[in-house]
């Protein structure tokens, strides 16, 4: 299957919006194990639609979170784990003066403490597990959110500065060295703060690393360097001036000036 | 933390995404009302796996407004005996231009062509599956996806998310 239709073909987009049947919603999620492309492009329309939906939230009034945490316990309330009830054995047929009689209720005392107790213990044992599953159902939960929270924190620092009427954002496309490549420098002048966001570029041989460059009159000065595989905005080096910003490959650890040869994307900063 | 954390993160823009789909605030609430006990019942499922958290909470509330639209359709359809109104009614051209205006959507559907905006208003606006809105916009299934797609490219190239 060729990639690029599959991906062209809005299967994605249908998948986040929950447009698909239970089938074809497993092969999207089979498709981006697979597919590196096809996971990192699932993480864009994902990212995209919460961006959407964030930035066109509206606000509900402020006894619905009180409403709903009120029916949420109510719920927990009626559905919570009955208490397990543990009967003692019966005694019944032990009669006096019968030795047959006592000795028969013994054995079936003893078989039934036997039993009761084998019960009472593998209940135990079940409560035991069932609790220690919670807890770490609980765990995992907690750790998930904290990472939501991280990444969403993130997505919303970056949302911010993206859509920040402050930041100039400055396209920068691929050159003939690399024709598809693409990143995008995020600039406020003012501030000086620089932020970069890789789109599109290569992987690279070991030992090597990208470099920003801004170029003010002419003169390159160097900005940071960052790996092809970066996600979301890099925080770059301060720029206080420059006309242009533009990325070459360099050794690692960065060049003091840029092997202008191995020019990857350039873009010059609107006027 | 839990439940605060999820309806202070997300409450506001589930809310937008059942607004966009029923036009009016109390319909909506109760339709993020609901889309919390679903979500609260149902946190076990999630599976950061297969998605982010939002996308998940998204889809439920998604269906709540299905459902929602729904079961208001068959009231409707019950008294006035008009079944044709069930599921999704295109006639609602009025609200759904006064949703894009208020709640400041407007600017984002500003990006997309005619075409592209006319699937945007059937799958985000008025809740319609994919399939209805092909049947309603008259154009095949696939054409519904890739404009769907076409569409978000745009929104995203403005969202810098490329």
């Amino acid at each position: 299957m060729n990639i690029q239709e599959y991906i062209s073909s809005g299967v994605l987009e249908s998948y986040v919006m929950g447009e698909l049947s239970d089938k074809e919603m497993r092969k999207v999620q089979c498709m981006s194990l697979v597919h590196d492309e096809i996971s990192k492009e699932l993480k864009k329309i994902e990212v995209s639609f919460e961006m959407l939906a964030m930035d066109t939230a509206v606000q509900p009034s402020g006894g619905l979170k009180e409403s709903i945490w009120t029916d949420i316990q109510k719920n927990s309330g009626e559905n919570k784990t009955p208490v397990v009830s543990i009967n003692p054995p019966k005694n019944e047929g032990q009669e006096e003066g019968s030795f047959n009689w006592a000795r028969a209720a013994s054995v079936a005392a003893i078989i039934g403490l036997a039993v009761f107790g084998w019960k009472g213990y593998s209940e135990n044992q079940t409560l035991t597990s069932e609790l220690d599953a919670q807890k770490q159902e609980s765990a995992q939960f907690d750790s998930r959110m904290a990472d939501m929270d991280k990444r969403l924190a993130q997505v919303n620092d970056e949302f911010a500065i993206m859509s920040s009427a402050s930041y100039v954002p400055i396209r920068m496309k691929g050159t003939d060295n690399a024709p598809q490549a693409l990143a995008q420098v995020y600039w406020n002048a003012s501030s000086s703060e620089v932020y970069l966001s890789v789109a599109e570029m290569a992987a690279l041989p070991e030992g090597k690393v990208y470099q920003l460059w801004a170029l003010d009159d002419g003169v390159p000065v160097d900005a940071g360097t960052f790996k092809p595989d970066s996600t979301g905005l890099l925080k770059m080096k301060n720029i206080s001036s420059g006309q242009a910003f533009a990325v070459t490959i360099e050794n690692e650890g960065g060049s003091v000036t840029p092997a202008l040869e191995t020019l990857q994307v350039i873009g010059n900063v609107p006027v | 933390m839990g439940f605060d954390y999820i309806y202070d993160h997300y409450s506001a823009a589930l809310m937008g995404i059942a607004m966009r789909v029923v036009a009016d605030k109390d319909s909506a609430e109760e339709i993020v009302h609901d889309t919390f006990l679903k979500i609260w019942n149902a946190m076990n499922g999630y599976d950061s796996e297969k998605g982010r958290l939002f996308t998940w909470m998204a889809r439920i509330c998604k269906n709540c407004c299905l459902d929602h639209v729904k079961s208001k359709n068959i009231k409707k359809a019950l008294k006035t005996d008009d079944i044709s109104n069930v599921v999704v009614d295109r006639e609602r051209g009025l609200s759904e231009q006064m949703n894009t205006d208020t709640i400041g959507v407007k600017e984002w559907m500003n990006v997309l062509d005619t075409d592209q905006r006319a699937v945007f208003q059937a799958l985000y606006f008025q809740g319609m599956s994919q399939s209805q809105a092909a049947e309603d916009l008259e154009i095949p299934l696939g054409t519904v996806k890739t404009r769907l797609r076409l569409g978000l490219i745009e929104i995203r190239k403005k969202l810098g998310v490329i």
